[in-house]
């Protein structure tokens, strides 16, 4: 049985290198470029750049016109702008997942939150709704 | 420090508080002005009978539910922007909450063309399913700035 245990150790590397990262994000450092915040905090909370890795914003923010069924587009300047402060301030993520809430650290993080708080939140990405000061990076434990 | 410095400082400084906040609802109105002259000139230029814009009109596109909404559950401004202008509303995805957009509770709302531009682009076309003309967005602001 080679390939199985090979698939459990790359599931293992993919699972533990993610939550190494998680171990610090419970304080992450808040948004402190004006237009990010402007721009990209109207319709949700601004979110904290840590959150993902470069490649993934760029994907984000080279889309912008299909923004998670939404178009959030802006004029290239102002993307070049957040592109920037973004990329210089990421995290790590893989490949592939666009969401911060599809993430495993996260889903693990939140496994034991109920369907009543997230229906509450209207959507899994209302940061604020149970982080009072998501906005300022601080996402303690209760 | 001299009493009539101090005198004078106190003057000045109750001026500046007196004062101030006239200046910015002056510069807010302006802007307004400004914002509702462009979409004057636009509409204009569109159609030559165009008269003015109404109150009435903007009242009906903000509050009615258009069928051709890209989402079935999100079918009007009043979805995000609150039944109520004058009250906080609240996106109806994000469940970010929205100042509100009535101009007699936020003063700064339609100050900007560039603003308004970019959300006029992104909403009419989410949930009227195409761009506003510039006799909707100043009837729009014109509701607003009513309420
Ligand atoms: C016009 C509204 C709008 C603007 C502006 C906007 N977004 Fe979004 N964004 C959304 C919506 C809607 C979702 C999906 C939310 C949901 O599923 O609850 C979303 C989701 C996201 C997500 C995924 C959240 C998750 O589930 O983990 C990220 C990341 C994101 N946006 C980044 C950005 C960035 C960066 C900017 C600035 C360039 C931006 N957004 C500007 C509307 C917007
Ligand atoms: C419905 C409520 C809810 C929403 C919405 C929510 N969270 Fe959480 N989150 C929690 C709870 C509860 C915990 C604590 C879980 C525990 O105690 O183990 C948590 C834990 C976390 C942690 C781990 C903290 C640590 O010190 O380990 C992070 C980071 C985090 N959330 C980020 C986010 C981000 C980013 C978003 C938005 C994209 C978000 N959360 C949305 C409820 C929520
Ligand atoms: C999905 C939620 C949503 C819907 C539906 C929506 N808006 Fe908005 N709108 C927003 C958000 C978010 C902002 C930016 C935040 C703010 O200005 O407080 C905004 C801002 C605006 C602004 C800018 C106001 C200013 O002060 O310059 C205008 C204009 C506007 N919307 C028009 C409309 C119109 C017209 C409709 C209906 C055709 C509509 N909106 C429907 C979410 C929505």
């Amino acid at each position: 049985m080679r390939l199985p245990r090979f698939t459990l150790a790359v599931m293992a590397a993919a699972l533990f290198s993610t939550p190494v990262l998680a171990e610090r994000l419970n304080t992450v450092p808040a948004i402190t470029n004006p237009v990010v915040k402007k721009e990209c905090g109207a319709c949700h909370m601004a979110y904290q750049p840590k959150f993902l890795g470069a490649s993934t914003w760029d994907k984000i923010l080279g889309d912008l016109s299909h923004h998670f069924g939404e178009d959030a587009s802006l004029p290239p300047q102002t993307v070049d702008t957040i592109k920037a402060y973004y990329d210089a301030n990421a995290g790590d993520s893989l490949p592939g997942l666009l969401r911060i809430t599809q993430q495993s650290w996260w889903l693990m993080r939140h496994g034991g939150v109920g369907h009543t708080r997230f229906a509450a939140a209207k959507s899994k990405a209302n940061c604020l709704a149970c982080h009072k000061n998501a906005d300022k990076g601080e996402y303690p434990l209760d | 420090m001299p009493i009539r410095t101090l005198l004078t400082c106190t003057l000045c400084l109750s001026f500046a508080v007196v004062l101030a906040p006239a200046a910015w609802a002056d510069q807010n109105s302006a802007g307004r002005a400004a914002v509702l002259a462009a979409y004057a000139a636009q509409a204009r230029k569109a159609d030559a009978n165009f008269t003015g814009f109404s109150a009435a009109r903007g009242e009906l596109l903000y509050s009615s539910r258009h069928l051709k909404a890209r989402r079935a559950d999100i079918q009007a401004c009043a979805a995000c922007h609150g039944a109520d202008p004058t009250k906080p509303g609240e996106n109806a995805r994000t469940g970010r909450p929205i100042d509100p957009v009535a101009v007699s509770a936020n003063p700064k709302r339609f100050t900007a063309l560039e603003n308004t531009e970019k959300w006029f682009g992104r909403n009419c076309k989410e949930i009227i399913g195409r761009d506003c003309t510039a006799l909707e967005k100043g009837d729009y602001i014109t509701y607003l700035q009513s309420r």
